[in-house]
C-alpha cells in the first residue's frame, strides 16, 4: 500500500523530553472548514458538504463522523474593518445539543453590538475547527 | 493517480491521503430543498475535496454505511459509536461521476424524508441546480423558496 506508516508509542527529543504519540492523535485537528457563505476552500479536512440553512445558519457534514457527541469545536469569523460590532462569533447554534450530531454540527455566525443583541449575520469568511475521538 | 487498495485503512487516513494527492474539485451543482414547511430552503453545497474522493473511487465508504451509524445514534440509550468499523472495512465505492455524487451526498446529508419522495407533494421539495441558478445576492436569503414554476433554464431559489 503507498500509505508509509511509523507506529510509535513515544517521540523523544533529545533535550525536551519525550511525548506519548497518543497526546500527538488526540490533539490533532478532526475536521476542518472554512467557508464563504457556504462554499467550503479547498484547504478542508474531513468535510462532505456544507448545508446552509439562512442567514449566518449553516451545518457542516462530516464525512468520518465522530465517535460520540462530546467533540470539541472552535469558530471564528472575519473581523470587518471599521465594524462597530462589539464581538462576532461561529459557534453552535443556542447551545442547542440537538443540533450537533456525530456526523454534523449546526453552527451560526452572528455580530453583537453594544446596543442591539444578536444579529445572525453573513461574514466573508468563516472557520470551524473540531477535535474529539473519530467513528 | 491510481488509489491505493484502501480497504480496512481508518476512513480518515484515507481523506487525509486525497488531501495530499488529489486535486479539489469545486462542484457548480447545489442541491436546494425544504424540510419544513415555515422555513426558507436549505442550500446543499458539496465538499472539493469529499467530490475529489468521489471522483476517483475507492475512497468513500458506501452510503448505507451511514444510514446504519445514523440508526445507531438514534437509539435512546446511544452514547457513542461501537460500529465505526463499517466505515473503515467495508469495501469503498468505486469511481463516480459528479452527478452519481451528488446523488450520494444527497442521500447522505439531506434529511430522509426529504430525498425519499421529493417529488410526491404539490411541488418538489428538493431540486438539483447549478449555483448560477441561485440568487445572485444574499440580500433576502431568509424568504428563498423553491420556485413554484421549475424550469431547467431559470432561477429555482427566489
Amino acid at each position: 500500500m503507498a500509505l508509509g506508516k511509523i507506529k510509535a508509542d513515544t517521540l523523544e527529543h533529545s533535550t525536551a523530553g519525550t511525548v506519548d504519540t497518543q497526546f500527538v492523535v488526540d490533539g490533532s485537528a478532526k475536521a476542518r472548514g472554512q467557508h464563504a457563505a457556504g462554499t467550503l476552500q479547498s484547504g478542508s479536512l474531513n468535510h462532505s458538504s456544507i448545508t446552509d440553512h439562512a442567514t449566518g445558519s449553516f451545518s457542516h457534514n462530516f464525512t468520518n463522523s465522530f465517535a460520540n457527541i462530546l467533540y470539541s469545536h472552535v469558530g471564528s469569523a472575519t473581523y470587518n474593518q471599521g465594524s462597530s460590532s462589539a464581538l462576532w462569533t461561529y459557534m453552535r447554534e443556542d447551545g442547542s445539543a440537538g443540533d450537533t450530531a456525530t456526523g454534523s454540527i449546526k453552527v451560526t455566525s452572528a455580530y453583537i453590538l453594544s446596543s442591539q443583541n444578536r444579529t445572525d449575520y453573513d461574514f466573508a469568511f468563516v472557520d470551524l475547527i473540531c477535535f474529539g475521538d473519530l467513528a | 493517480m491510481e488509489t491505493p487498495q484502501f480497504q480496512g485503512t481508518h476512513l480518515f487516513d484515507r481523506l487525509c491521503w486525497a488531501k495530499e494527492n488529489l486535486e479539489p474539485h469545486q462542484s457548480d451543482y447545489r442541491v436546494v430543498y425544504e424540510d419544513k414547511i415555515d422555513e426558507c430552503a436549505k442550500i446543499l453545497v458539496p465538499d472539493p475535496n469529499w467530490m475529489a474522493c468521489a471522483l476517483q473511487g475507492g475512497i468513500l465508504p458506501p452510503v448505507q454505511v451511514y444510514w446504519e451509524l445514523a440508526k445507531d445514534e438514534a437509539q435512546p440509550d446511544f452514547k457513542k459509536h461501537t460500529r465505526g468499523y463499517l466505515l473503515h472495512n467495508t469495501e469503498p465505492v468505486e469511481a463516480m461521476t459528479e452527478e452519481q455524487a451528488i446523488e450520494y451526498l444527497i442521500m447522505k446529508d439531506c434529511p430522509q424524508h426529504v430525498w425519499r419522495d421529493y417529488d410526491s407533494g404539490n411541488k418538489p421539495k428538493m431540486v438539483i441546480c447549478r449555483k448560477e441558478q441561485l440568487p445572485a445576492t444574499r440580500e433576502w436569503r431568509n424568504a428563498w423558496k423553491i420556485s413554484e414554476e421549475l424550469a431547467t433554464d431559470e432561477t429555482v431559489a427566489a
